[in-house]
C-alpha cells in the first residue's frame, strides 16, 4: 500500500506553512469550517494530475497577502512510502515565471502531470459529487475517463489527442485550407483514438462490474454500461474493422460536422447509463441519499480493482462524507474501508462522527 | 509603470526577451539586469554574437537548414547519398541526427508540423519543393524523422500521399519515442535505434 508519511504545504490556500508526519493508519482531519481541512486533502488530490478535487487552479491555491502585488509561490511537498520504496513527490508553481501552471517533481526531477499517474493512484470524493451519478453524460464520461486513468496512465494522453484531432479537424473544415490529405490523417487518426479510448472504457467498466458483483457490502451496487456505438461494437466486432467504419463514417459526416460545427460521433459523445442494480432502478430516479450511497458501492470497488491491478492501494480522501451518512451507515462505510489497504483521509466538522474509528485512526484537529 | 519606464530602452529590451521560447516577465527582467551588470562578460559578447548571427546565418535554399553558406555544408558535401533523403521538423533534429553519426544521406527540413489551430497550414511549410527534391536528387528512400505527435503524423501523412505516385520508398523511425517525443531529445543510442529499425 502506499502511505503519505509526511505532508507540507508552503502558502497554500489558507496554509502558510503546514508541516505533519503520519502513519499507514486512517486519518481523520476535523475542526470548524474555514479551518483549512479541505484544502489539505486538497492538496493530496493534486498528486494525481489535474485540477485537484475542488478543480480549482493555480490563482486559487496560491496565498495572495492583501497588499502584495502577486500571489506568493505555493508548493506541496509529500513522502510517500510504498512497498517498492520510498518517494517524494512536489508540486506547485516553479519559480517567479510562470504563475499559471504547476510542476511536478518526483524526487528532485521534473516530471510531466501524466506520469503521477504511474508513480501514485489517488482517489476522492466529495460533496459535489453527491448526485454525479445522476449528473450529465458530459461529467459521467469524465469521471469514467478519470477511473480508467488509475489503471491505463495512457489513456489520459489518447482522450487528450483525440480531442485535438476532432479540433484540428474541426478548424480545417471551418476555415480551410481543404486538403484532403491532411483530413485523412486527422480522421484516420481519430478513428484509430475512438477505438482505443472505447477498448479502454469498456475493459475498465467490465472489470468495476465485476468486481463490484463479487464484493459484498453494505452499500446498494451500481450497474454501469456505455452507451456509444464504438463502445458497443467494441464489445463483439474487430478493432480494425471498427476503425476502418470510423474513418468511412468521419468522411462522409464532413459536411455534416461542419454545418452543425459539432462532431457526431466519436468517444466524446459516449453517454453513461447508470442503474441500481438490485431495484433495477435508474440513478437519476434514486434519492440524493441512495445516489451516494451507490457512489460509495462504485467507490469502494474502484479501490478494490487498483489495489488488484496497480500492487498497491490509493490514497483515499472522503471530503465531508460520514456527516450526512446515518450512524449505521457510517460505521458500516468506516468498517468496509477497513477492510481496504488504502491509508485513507477522512474530514469533519465533528469529532464524535468518527467515534467508531477511534482507536484505529489518527486525529488532526485544525 | 511609469511613462519613463514604458519607453526607456531597458523596458523594450525586457520586452522583446519576455517574448522568446520558455521566458516570461520575471526571467526576462532578470536576464536584461544581469546583461547590465555583466556588461564586458556578458552583454558586449552577446551584442556582437547576435549581429553576426544577423548577418551570416540563412537558411539554405536547398534543404532549408541554418547556416553560413547556401547551399548548406551538407547538401554542398558530394560524399554524402543522395539516395536518402530525410525529412525532419526542424533544424535542430538535423542536428541531434549529425551528433548521432549514422545518417549519410540528405537533409529537408519542413520548418514546423502542420496544426490546424496553430494555422500552420502546408503552405508554411517547405513541402512544395519537396518532391521536387526527390526527384532531382534521384532519392530512393524518404525517411519520415518525425515525432509521434498528433501534429507530426499528421503532417507524415500528407508528406505520403504527396509522394505516392513516385519510385520512392517511404519509411519512418520506429518509434519507440515516447508519445509527443522530439527527437532533439532523444539520446544518440535511442536515436540510431529508431533509425535502424525504420520501417
Ligand atoms: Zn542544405
Amino acid at each position: 500500500m502506499a502511505t503519505l508519511s509526511r505532508l507540507t504545504l508552503t502558502n497554500f490556500r489558507c496554509h502558510a506553512h503546514f508541516r505533519h508526519e503520519f502513519s499507514s493508519a486512517p486519518v481523520v482531519i476535523w475542526g470548524a469550517n474555514g479551518a483549512g481541512k479541505t484544502s489539505i486533502i486538497e492538496a493530496i488530490s493534486l498528486l494525481a494530475p489535474g485540477r485537484g478535487l475542488r478543480r480549482a487552479g493555480p490563482t486559487e491555491w496560491a496565498q495572495h497577502p492583501p497588499h502584495a502585488a502577486s500571489s506568493l509561490v505555493w508548493g506541496i511537498t509529500a513522502e510517500v512510502q510504498k512497498k517498492s520504496g520510498f518517494m517524494t513527490i512536489a508540486t506547485g508553481q516553479d519559480g517567479d515565471d510562470d504563475a499559471s501552471s504547476r510542476v511536478v517533481r518526483v524526487d528532485g526531477k521534473n516530471v510531466s502531470q501524466q506520469a503521477l499517474l504511474e508513480k501514485i493512484a489517488v482517489v476522492w470524493l466529495t460533496p459535489d459529487q453527491d448526485r454525479l451519478l445522476a449528473d450529465t453524460d458530459s461529467t459521467k464520461r469524465k469521471f469514467i475517463d478519470r477511473l480508467v486513468y488509475g489503471f491505463d496512465p495512457s489513456h489520459a494522453t489518447r482522450v487528450n489527442r483525440f480531442e485535438r484531432a476532432m479540433a484540428e479537424r474541426m478548424r480545417l473544415l471551418r476555415d480551410g485550407p481543404f486538403e484532403p490529405a491532411w483530413l485523412n490523417a486527422l480522421e484516420d487518426q481519430m478513428a484509430q483514438g475512438a477505438v482505443a479510448i472505447a477498448a479502454a472504457r469498456a475493459q475498465m467498466l467490465a472489470k468495476l462490474n465485476e468486481m463490484m458483483q463479487q464484493h459484498e457490502s453494505d452499500f446498494p451496487r451500481p450497474a454501469l454500461t456505455l452507451m456509444n456505438e464504438t463502445e458497443d461494437a467494441i464489445q463483439h466486432q474487430p478493432a480494425l474493422l471498427i476503425e476502418e467504419q470510423m474513418r468511412a463514417r468521419y468522411a462522409d459526416d464532413r459536411g455534416r460536422d461542419k454545418a452543425a460545427e459539432r462532431t457526431h460521433t466519436g468517444p466524446h459523445r459516449c453517454g453513461v447509463n447508470v442503474v441500481h442494480a438490485t431495484q433495477h432502478r435508474a440513478a437519476h430516479l434514486c434519492s440524493t441519499g441512495e445516489q451516494k450511497a451507490l457512489l460509495i458501492r462504485l467507490m469502494l470497488g474502484y479501490v478494490a480493482l487498483l489495489e488488484l491491478w496497480r500492487g498497491d492501494a490509493p490514497l483515499l480522501l472522503l471530503d465531508d462524507l460520514a456527516s450526512h451518512l446515518d450512524p449505521a451507515r457510517r460505521d458500516a462505510l468506516f468498517h468496509e474501508l477497513r477492510q481496504t489497504r488504502c491509508q485513507f483521509w477522512l474530514t469533519g466538522t465533528d469529532k464524535d462522527t468518527f467515534q467508531s474509528l477511534n482507536p484505529h485512526a489518527q486525529f488532526l484537529r485544525l | 509603470m511609469n511613462r519613463f519606464q514604458d519607453q526607456s530602452p531597458l523596458h523594450t529590451l525586457m520586452h522583446h526577451l519576455a517574448k522568446l521560447p520558455g521566458l516570461g516577465p520575471r526571467s526576462a527582467q532578470r536576464i536584461a539586469l544581469h546583461l547590465l551588470k555583466k556588461r564586458e562578460a556578458h552583454l558586449h559578447p552577446l551584442m556582437i554574437s547576435l549581429q553576426q548571427v544577423s548577418d551570416h546565418i540563412q537558411t539554405c535554399d536547398a534543404c532549408g537548414n541554418l547556416d553560413t553558406t547556401s547551399p548548406c555544408h551538407i547538401c554542398a558535401d558530394l560524399r554524402r547519398d543522395t539516395a536518402q533523403l530525410c525529412v525532419v521538423a526542424d533544424v535542430a533534429d538535423v542536428w541531434a541526427l549529425e551528433r548521432a553519426h549514422i545518417f549519410k544521406g540528405h537533409y529537408h527540413v519542413l520548418g514546423g508540423v502542420l496544426s490546424a489551430l496553430d494555422g500552420v497550414g502546408p503552405d508554411d511549410l517547405r513541402l512544395g519543393t519537396l518532391r521536387q527534391r526527390v526527384q532531382q536528387l534521384g532519392v530512393r528512400e524518404v525517411i519520415l524523422a518525425l515525432a509521434a505527435t498528433l501534429e507530426a503524423q499528421s503532417t507524415a501523412h500528407v508528406i505520403r500521399d504527396q509522394l505516392a505516385d513516385l519510385p520512392v520508398a517511404i519509411t519512418r523511425l520506429a518509434h519507440g519515442l515516447p508519445v509527443g517525443g522530439e527527437l532533439d531529445y532523444m539520446d544518440e543510442g535511442t536515436l540510431v535505434a529508431a533509425l535502424q529499425a525504420r520501417r
